[in-house]
């Protein structure tokens, strides 16, 4: 479960969230552009200091009591996508994803953990490719194995099918839905297209006037 | 169709270049021209030319070492973080690029040398500084080390802060952010920073006379060598220039490059 009340000043605006996922929920966040969406989603991975507010995730503290509790990024241990995205320039496919699994395990084994994460978003074929050599959807894609091949708390992912053509859109929605109810774990999507609702089974949850709230029940 | 006429700004700004490469390159040329191949190569076989192209070398070698391993996590430091003072210590750190070579050396002393700041201690410890090889590896450090800190400084300073970001996200500690991902990227300005460093230690000679002297075989540097010579043995002395005047031009030019791959790199 994913608790947060947040207040977010960006520049001269002031953002509001009040947000609550499941755990094996996925919440699409829409609303237009420059609403405050990706500053909410920055602010639950911890690139952003709220204002005020709480943010929990499971049995853990993130921000609490005004800052004086505020977890760092790397320990609340979230798989995130940025619509940036932000992969590393010097590192091919394969090893992106395999910087992300880190931890025990010899080169060999993270290797092969992350040949399989590029498979199962129809990247084998780039696995020794680097971002330079890659199209706008294959780095998005990229982008999005490394998120999902952390071991996650949550996940937090920022327009991560923008780029994608429709088969591949729906085949990355699905694979973000079985990782999210094999691990149980809540996860906010930020979208502009509405049909993710579907695509993800997700609540939707609408960003308007700088204020997130208002869930609505999972389309049927 | 007619051509395009050069303009009035561009004839004079041409003539400018011209009178800047006529300026800068006649003493070299002429260092170069006036060296005779043969006496060129004699005077380097000379054991005093090999001894202290050796001793530049080496102390240059030992210095870079010293302010790449040292001067990369503080540039990082100072490039990545936001503190008070930071543009004031930035400053300061650069201050040895502009310092007169004689205020450089008896800075050194005033801090290094027997009645120094810690050369006091230094010397109830047993160390002598002044007039010791250690001492030429310090005023190199001290002159030419800035010269890294600035460029390691632009580079980290044009890294991405979302891709650092993402390292962390991807569960990187900040050691690893800056050895796996930040090092990494920022290599070609690093290596610049690294060569110019090089190259400016390689030509040290104020501070370096100043504070450990000119002890042949000891602390004499090539660029003291040259200084030793040009009243006895002038042919001598234009020689070991030739050569100091190519490996400086090398070592230009590979800096260079190196920047101009980091541009690449940044854009890519």
């Amino acid at each position: 479960m994913l608790d947060a009340h947040l207040r977010v000043r960006r520049g001269d605006r002031l953002f509001a969230a009040d947000l609550r996922v499941g755990a094996g929920e996925i919440v699409l966040v829409v609303g237009p552009s420059g609403s405050g969406k990706t500053s909410v989603l920055r602010s639950l991975a911890g690139l952003l200091r709220p204002e005020e507010g709480t943010i929990r995730c499971g049995d853990e503290e993130w921000f609490a009591r005004n800052g004086r509790v505020d977890v760092r990024p790397r320990d609340r241990a979230v798989g995130f996508v940025a619509q940036e995205l932000a992969l590393f320039p010097h590192l091919s496919a394969w090893r992106t994803v395999a910087f992300a699994i880190g931890g025990e395990g010899g080169r060999a084994e993270r290797r092969a953990e992350a040949l399989d994460w590029l498979a199962r978003l129809g990247l084998a074929d780039h696995a020794d490719a680097r971002p330079g050599e890659l199209s706008g959807g294959q780095r998005q894609r990229v982008a999005l194995a490394r998120a999902l091949a952390r071991r996650s708390s949550a996940l937090l992912l920022d327009e991560p099918f923008s780029a994608l053509d429709a088969e591949a859109h729906a085949a990355a929605a699905r694979v973000v839905r079985d990782v999210v109810s094999e691990r149980r774990i809540p996860a906010v999507v930020v979208s502009h297209d509405a049909g993710d609702a579907v695509r993800l089974a997700a609540r939707v949850s609408a960003m308007a006037d700088g204020r997130l709230g208002a869930v609505e029940p999972a389309p049927s | 169709m007619r051509g395009r006429r050069p303009t009035p700004f561009g004839v004079l700004a041409s003539a400018a270049l011209v009178g800047v490469v006529l300026a800068l390159a006649l003493p070299l040329v002429a260092i170069l021209t006036d060296t005779a191949p043969a006496r060129l190569w004699a005077s380097l076989r000379s054991d005093a030319s090999l001894t202290a192209l050796g001793l530049s070398f080496l102390g240059s070698g030992i210095a870079v070492l010293v302010v790449v391993v040292v001067g990369t996590p503080a540039a990082y430091v100072l490039a990545t973080t936001r503190f008070p003072g930071r543009t004031l210590l930035g400053a300061l750190l650069e201050l040895p690029l502009v310092l007169p070579p004689a205020v450089a050396g008896i800075g050194l002393l005033a801090a290094f040398g027997p009645q120094g700041v810690v050369g006091g201690a230094l010397d109830d410890a047993g160390v002598r500084l002044p007039l010791t090889f250690a001492a030429v590896v310090v005023a190199l450090v001290f002159v030419a080390g800035p010269f890294h800190l600035r460029q390691a400084q632009s580079a980290f300073g044009a890294l991405d802060p979302a891709v650092l970001d993402a390292a962390r996200l991807s569960g990187a500690g900040e050691g690893a952010v800056f050895l796996r991902v930040a090092v990494p990227l920022a290599a070609p300005g690093l290596g610049a920073g690294a060569t110019l460093t090089f190259a400016r230690a390689i030509g040290e000679f104020g501070a370096t006379l100043m504070f450990a002297g000119s002890l042949a075989g000891v602390t004499r540097t090539a660029s003291l060598e040259v200084y030793t010579r040009f009243a006895t043995d002038f042919p001598g002395a234009l020689a070991l220039s030739a050569v100091l005047v190519v490996i400086s031009a090398l070592l230009l030019l590979l800096a260079r490059f190196l920047t101009a791959r980091g541009e690449v790199d940044a854009r890519a």
